[in-house]
């Protein structure tokens, strides 16, 4: 079972947690074509490599992101919203 | 039953007798024996019947490696006899017998290999005419056991564990790798799945006692560390991500997260393969040697070694020491290097036979091993002809090579190279925080395999924060412990390479030749390593017949991965406990006590109706009903979803989420909330309560409140509006009071005026009731004067006893869910997930009104923009079953059908007493929603039943219910 | 309202095995379940804390609001404060924080009275309060919960998942030894209270009245 590391609480079982997707970026809804926000809702990106993930510990309702490798299966590091510096 | 004279480390307990019946005999054996000791200690050489061919089998590995012996104990199937220990009173039957072992009828079967080729089940019992015949036929035939409907339901706990370092496997390896890190400062547990550690260190012993002191002393020091736990007869049964090993124990799973894990599991021994390798009394050189340092077992009188290597010659030595008979010791090399073990052989007077093989192996009356052929064999392995020659022997020990136990290793995703000087395959890059060390990393000389251990304990044991300078030098083998071709053809076969699935070499020729010429193809037609051994004695040996056969070599066939688990785990270890989580309302003993029958509503169990002596299920829920329409009813509500928003932003919060507008209510009303995904689609409901300028109080479906206060947690992470968000689910009850006599009842216990000036229809109020301080709405759900009172969980079983006396007078009942759903269906109001689907958008369930287009911004609004300008694919409606409907009625998700096509679907149905005929909601076409339209629904089986469109709701279109009595 | 009897969220799941009862904080709360609740202490005794009163509040704002009113924060996250009269003082992650008063205490009434401040948000709770003391809770813990109880000292607290149910946790010195002290949603507490006293029992401990 793998671990995640929460910022707040630490690292516990990846049972704990729930995974929301990859952060994207809204683009503006009253200025897009309908193609672009179409893509926005429903494409989503396969590719592997890393990306910016939404994860929250859910016995803490903590959200928080995780920088996750997709095609090696590592998670480099994980950070509260705002706090990536 | 003769022993030899007392082992230094035997398992056995000399005092202890243990009686036991074997295929109906009587036997006996001694305390600590396996059962497969037990019985060839008592001279039983046919142990069990193999899986295709029904031959006679004894012991070849005496270390589960395969299943040659595997019983049933009364109910208990999987009783794999080389490591299940003996018990008193056990009843042992082999599987896959008609008739026992002595008098298999199956036997007969063996006649007719010729028709059973590899894959032959592929190609000879595909006519669909005859299949359910064969498939009986197969049934019959393949199973391994019997099961007892009747055997008890045993749970076992399970727990876990951690530690810094997890040490697979108590050899040499094992037990110096844990040293070196407990040595360095972690907390280390060394697992071992025998009964006793010390692996092969005390068992591969060349009658050289002194040999044992390498590993015993090692194993002292190991049971006397304080940072080191020790646990035998656990097998570590699988690599799950980061470090996660189940640990199985006759009892119980452990599930061990470690902060690095050391593989020290050692090497599967290689049958060699020669026509009757099968015969009992044909066995690997060290089930020979368990046989006799563990259980004090003679193996045979008198035996032939075939060799290969220096373990083949310890082997000869043992059985020497133990005073058995060696007759000649074959050396599949024809150059074999000098060694002591050589020089101790030829003083003992034994035959040498470099460049020789086994040629085949000859049974004698009851089956078992009464001589072999050997013959000189060439450079590239080839018989030489006219060089057979028969020796007498009960005995033959195969020790020709070896496979690494790398199974765990496969798991964690290590990858592998194939050494040719080894003749085996190695980890060539491991994951980080995995380790090896020993004969599964390639060491197999004891110095190396020791000092190898050291090595990769301090390297474990720095991974997990615990450095130590440990220089540990590993000298390389000077010979190979693996021979690269142990096989001998032979034009009548029965050179068995799988024990378990009776594979033998021309069946791997056969394969190559149909074209599964790819180690994974080769595997699932062949079935090789797919029995229950999971190829541990077979898949080194088939993997270099490939190789020959297709001209690669083993590194480019390359092996088929091993996936958990390592050994069988009894399904009780797996269920553990079973840990269901149950959510209750804080009113759950009330209801219990009035008689509710419960229903599983998400993880909440609620109430579906409460039963009435004498009464059916309808009847209670009419009733129930009738009770709300005509005088007043309580229903528990506690399990909607409660949040509160609360600040100077929270208006605009909730204008965010949902797709009304709420900045505009005034303070003291509700109002009806929808919530939509991205896509526009319906994803929760609810109503919003503004009770302070900067505070809504808000609900959500029963089983959208977890996810809805986790996304609107997340969305104001990333808003960070100035507002903040309360999940109150848990900790308030609710419960609606509704009826006509609602008010007269609920009057009687509070100060508040509950006039319709001062408490109008989808207002809410705070005050006191009976003393209780409480939250209520006026809301509209099932259509009645009536009031959801919201109150601090703690106080809701005091409120609700005081509304269930106040409302005697009036009759009073509880009502359910079955109750509530009709009469919301009555009013024509939808269900989220009920009457919509994850496609549903709001207008196509008459939502309009509920959708503010003009506001700056809500999720999902550009979406609806979009769906809004494009032509609706379906709209729910109501509709009617004809008045005095007899016949069929439809359920929900039954079809509409029109023009032999799908163009709709029931979603609520139900006989509605008030109104007097079904009622239900259904998806249908734009162009079939006017009122009196004709319907066509399609039950089970075929039948169609009329139905027509009608206007909602069904009753009391004017919700005159909720206004003054005139 | 001082008059109304509160309801534990465990008195469904205890009412069919208690055998006698008791009022606390105008809670009733089982005195006594049977005859040999000492050996269940002393071996895995699942007590029930659920009567003491207790008050949340979470915001930007609410250590600041909360030592306004005299009461001490912890200043790390996830740990735990016990002030002079007894209330446990417990900061939940960040900003989050709960309550609890020593028996007869009054400090959570007084807190709610108050009108909450700028950026502070009343949580208010109803949690099932359970209190693990014996020999054998290193054990039940290694059978429910996949957190490493081994590495929780005061004043660190953990929030985790305990057969399959959101809990927080803490250890307590006691005069009889550590205790462990669990919370979790009272709607789930009494499947979280059932399966403890089943495992507890399995290591010759069980529920335990307070007046054991």
């Amino acid at each position: 079972m793998k671990l995640m590391t929460c910022p707040v609480n630490g690292t516990r079982p990846v049972s704990e947690f729930v995974y929301w997707g990859e952060i994207r970026p809204m683009p503006d809804p009253d200025a897009c074509s309908d193609d672009e926000w179409a893509a926005y809702v429903f494409n989503r990106n396969g590719a592997p490599g890393v990306k910016k993930e939404w994860w929250c510990h859910t016995p803490s309702n903590t959200w928080f992101i995780a920088e996750r490798d997709t095609e090696k299966d590592f998670v480099l590091r994980t950070y509260l919203y705002g706090d990536d510096r | 039953m003769k022993r030899l004279p007392a082992m230094p480390d035997e398992w056995i307990d000399r005092s202890t007798v243990v009686r036991f019946r074997f295929e109906g005999s009587a036997f006996e054996g001694l305390a600590g024996d396996s059962i497969s000791s037990a019985l060839w200690a008592a001279g039983q050489r046919a142990l069990g019947r193999s899986f295709k061919y029904h031959r006679v089998r004894g012991i070849l590995s005496a270390a589960n490696h395969d299943v040659n012996v595997m019983l049933q104990d009364g109910p208990r199937l999987n009783t794999r006899g080389d490591v299940i220990a003996l018990r008193d009173g056990m009843d042992l039957t082999a599987v896959n017998t008609f008739g026992g072992v002595a008098h298999d009828r199956a036997r007969v079967l063996g006649l007719f290999a010729r028709f059973l080729p590899v894959g032959f089940y592929y190609k000879a019992f595909h006519s669909k005419r005859l299949f359910p015949a064969w498939e009986r036929m197969f049934r019959r035939i393949t199973g391994l056991g019997v099961l007892d409907f009747d055997t008890p339901h045993v749970r076992t706990p399970k727990r876990y564990d951690f530690c810094d370092v997890l040490v697979i496997g108590a050899g040499p390896s094992g037990l110096s790798a844990a040293l070196a890190a407990a040595d360095a400062g972690a907390k280390v547990v060394i697992v071992d799945e025998n009964a006793h550690a010390g692996g092969s260190g005390l068992f591969q012993l060349g009658g050289d006692a002194a040999r044992r002191e390498h590993t015993r002393a090692l194993l002292q020091r190991v049971t006397a560390h304080s940072r080191i736990r020790l646990l035998e007869g656990t097998c570590a049964g699988a690599y799950y991500a980061d470090n996660w090993v189940p640990l199985i124990d006759a009892e119980r799973m452990t599930k061990m997260r470690a902060a690095a894990v050391v593989v020290a599991s050692g090497a599967f021994e290689q049958p060699a393969v020669f026509r009757n390798n099968d015969l009992p009394g044909v066995m690997n050189g060290s089930a020979m040697q368990r046989l006799i340092y563990r259980y004090a077992v003679l193996p045979a009188q008198r035996s032939v070694v075939l060799a290969a290597n220096a373990d083949g010659y310890r082997v000869a030595l043992d059985l020497l020491a133990a005073g058995g008979e060696v007759a000649a010791v074959l050396d599949l090399r024809a150059d074999v290097p000098a060694s002591p073990q050589l020089d101790a052989l030829r003083s003992r007077g034994v035959e040498l036979l470099a460049g020789h093989a086994v040629y085949e192996a000859h049974a004698d009356g009851r089956g078992a091993l009464a001589g072999v052929t050997v013959c000189r064999i060439d450079a590239a392995g080839k018989v030489v002809a006219g060089s057979q020659r028969r020796i007498e022997c009960d005995g033959l020990a195969m020790s020709t090579g070896w496979s690494p136990a790398a199974n765990l290793l496969y798991q964690a995703g290590t990858k592998m190279r194939f050494d040719d000087g080894l003749q085996q395959f190695v980890p060539d890059v491991l994951p980080q925080g995995v380790f090896a060390c020993g004969r599964v990393n390639g060491a197999y000389r004891i110095e190396s395999r020791i000092a190898d251990g050291r090595r990769a304990g301090a390297a474990a044991a720095a991974h997990t924060g615990f450095p130590s300078a440990i220089d540990a030098v590993i000298q390389p083998e000077t010979e190979s412990p693996s021979h690269a071709w142990p096989i001998v053809a032979h034009p009548d076969g029965k050179n068995f390479v799988d024990f378990d699935e009776d594979l033998q070499v021309k069946d791997f020729e056969n394969a190559v030749q149909e074209g599964y010429d790819n180690i994974e193809l080769m595997k699932r037609f062949s079935t090789v390593g797919m029995g229950p051994s999971q190829g541990k004695h077979s898949n080194m040996t088939a993997l270099r017949i490939l190789a020959r056969l297709t001209g690669k070599s083993p590194q480019q066939v390359g092996t088929t991965t091993a996936r958990p688990f390592f050994h069988p785990v009894p399904l009780s270890h797996l269920a553990g406990r079973g840990f269901s989580p149950q959510r209750q309302s804080p009113l759950h003993g009330r209801h219990a006590k009035l008689g509710a029958v419960f229903m599983q509503a998400g993880a909440w169990e609620r109430p579906a109706y409460y039963a009435v002596e004498g009464r059916t299920a309808t009847d209670c829920v009419r009733a129930e009903v009738a009770r709300v329409r005509s005088a007043v009813g309580l229903i528990d509500v506690g399990t909607l979803g409660k949040l509160e928003v609360r600040g100077p932003q929270a208006a605009e919060f909730l204008n965010r989420v949902y797709t009304g507008r709420y900045d505009n209510m005034k303070v003291g009303s509700t109002r009806y909330a929808v919530m939509c995904d991205d896509s526009g689609v319906l994803a929760d409901e609810g109503v919003v309560a503004r009770v302070a300028d900067d505070v809504f109080y808000f609900t959500t479906t029963s089983s959208g409140s977890a996810t809805v206060y986790r996304e609107l947690s997340r969305l104001n992470t990333e808003w960070r509006l100035d507002c903040g968000l309360v999940n109150l689910t848990g900790a308030y009850s609710a419960m609606n009071l509704a009826g006509p006599a609602s008010r007269a009842v609920l009057a009687t216990l509070t100060d508040m005026d509950l006039s319709s000036a001062a408490f109008p229809y989808l207002a809410v109020r705070s005050g006191l009731v009976a003393g209780v301080p409480v939250r209520m709405m006026r809301v509209g759900f099932v259509g009645e004067w009536g009031y959801e009172i919201h109150v601090p969980a703690e106080y809701g079983p005091v409120l609700w006893d005081l509304l269930m006396k106040a409302g005697e007078a009036s009759g009073i009942g509880a009502f359910g869910v079955e109750a509530q759903r009709l009469l919301r269906l009555e009013k024509g109001h939808l269900i989220v997930s009920q009457d919509t689907d994850g496609l549903t958008h709001p207008f196509e369930v008459g939502m309009d009104w509920a959708v503010k287009l003009d506001k700056p911004f809500f999720t999902g609004q550009r979406s609806l923009k979009i769906i809004r300008k494009l032509p609706l694919k379906r709209k729910l409606v109501g509709f009617m079953l004809p008045a005095n409907h007899l016949g069929q009625v439809p359920q929900e998700c039954h079809l509409i059908i029109g023009d032999g096509d799908i163009i709709g679907r029931v979603t609520s149905i139900s006989w509605s007493p008030n109104v007097g005929r079904h009622i239900g909601l259904a998806f249908v076409p734009p162009e079939m929603t006017a009122p009196g339209t004709a319907l066509s629904i399609r039950v089970t089986d075929g039948t169609m039943v009329p139905a027509e469109v009608c206007t909602t709701p069904f009753f009391d279109p004017t919700d005159a219910r909720q206004k003054e009595a005139t | 309202m001082n008059a109304v009897l509160r309801i534990s969220p465990l008195f469904d799941v205890q009412a069919p095995l208690a055998r006698d009862w008791t009022t606390r904080e105008r809670m009733q709360v089982v005195a006594r379940f049977g005859a040999d609740e000492a050996a269940r202490r002393a071996n895995a005794g699942i007590g029930d804390r659920s009567f003491l009163q207790r008050a949340g509040v979470k915001g930007a704002g609410a250590a600041a609001w909360l030592n306004a009113q005299g009461i001490d924060t912890p200043a790390q996250p996830n740990s735990f404060l016990q002030l002079a009269d007894g209330t446990l003082v417990a900061r939940l992650g960040l900003t989050e924080y709960l309550i609890e008063d020593a028996p007869g205490g009054t400090r959570t009434a007084a807190l709610m009275a108050q009108p909450p401040g700028e950026r502070v948000y009343p949580v208010p709770r109803f949690d099932a309060a359970l209190e693990l003391t014996g020999t054998q809770i290193p054990e039940l813990l290694r059978q429910t919960c996949a957190f490493d109880f081994s590495t929780l000292a005061a004043p660190a607290l953990v929030m985790t998942s305990m057969v399959g149910v959101g809990v927080t946790a803490l250890t307590l010195d006691s005069a009889e030894g550590p205790v462990v002290r669990l919370w979790c949603d009272g709607t789930w507490g009494g499947y979280l209270w059932l399966t403890l006293v089943e495992v507890a029992g399995d290591l010759g401990g069980g529920a335990v009245g307070v007046e054991a």
